[in-house]
């Protein structure tokens, strides 16, 4: 992985379903290609960054975020996977879920499928 | 979760449980044998109300087959519960001594999936429209 490692907006992850301020009701929706774009950058932050403690918290919300993705909304989890062209279940460990990743990923959820609810997509057919 | 570990689990809990249970979502397809799709949460509720020894138990009982217990997924019960007469539209799916299972009809399977509608959700509804008869 080349280029310059720059740090997410972490509102824009904040404001599709990040549980770092869980308490946040938003009615802001970001451009959903913002959304994927700023995984992306999440990803290689974390990948080239690694765990560390002032950004521990931040680290287990994205896998959380990941999580839900992978298992409620496989198709574009994988999507966004070969976007990033990065393995998110090798590099973030997603094959390994602990309680505190459910409860993140509870907290994750229902933010995700509101986004998706409210702007349109994978409505019912 | 494997299929074979959830069954597994199942099983525990069915064998340690008392009274009436309803099972939902996905632990419940696999349960029935019509999908292998990755899970990480077992959705299982009393009929009626549900005590804290009962949550104990079934978290002890998930601890004991190796999962942690936030597994047990207790927030479907709010789901299900705030549906139009919820009673009326449950399908015994296996009695055993004192304690009897229930899976909710296809109607009531759809209306509980289709509140949060997620991808995952809505084949979950196309599945278990396709492979379940409720008579």
């Amino acid at each position: 992985m080349t280029g310059l490692i720059f740090e997410p907006d972490w509102n824009i992850l904040i404001n599709f379903g990040l549980p770092l301020n869980p308490a946040r009701e938003t009615d802001i929706f970001p451009d959903y290609d913002d959304v994927v774009h700023q995984i992306t950058v999440a990803a290689r932050f974390f990948y080239w960054h690694g765990v560390e403690p002032h950004n521990g918290r931040a680290y287990d919300s994205f896998r959380a975020l990941l999580l839900a993705l992978k298992i409620h909304y496989p198709s574009e989890f994988f999507r966004i996977e070969q976007i990033a062209d990065m393995d998110f279940v090798k590099l973030f460990k997603l094959e390994t879920v602990s309680g505190r990743d459910i409860k993140l990923r509870n907290l994750s959820l229902p933010m995700i499928s509101r986004y998706f609810r409210e702007s349109g997509i994978f409505k019912d057919q | 979760m494997n299929r074979k570990d959830i069954l597994v689990l199942y099983n525990d809990l069915l064998n340690h449980l008392n009274g009436d249970w309803i099972l939902v979502g996905g632990g419940l397809l696999h349960f029935l044998g019509i999908s292998e799709r990755e899970t990480i949460d077992i959705d299982i509720m009393p009929v009626g109300e549900i005590s804290n020894s009962d949550q104990l138990k079934i978290m002890e009982i998930a601890e004991k087959n190796g999962f942690p217990p936030e597994v047990i997924n207790f927030s479907s019960e709010y789901f299900l519960k705030k549906q139009k007469n919820w009673k009326d539209e449950l399908v015994l799916l296996q009695e055993k001594n004192n304690t009897r299972i229930f899976r909710p009809t296809k109607k009531l399977f759809r209306e509980m999936k289709e509140q949060r509608g997620t991808e995952t959700d809505l084949s979950d509804i196309e599945l278990f429209e396709k492979n379940i008869q409720d008579k």
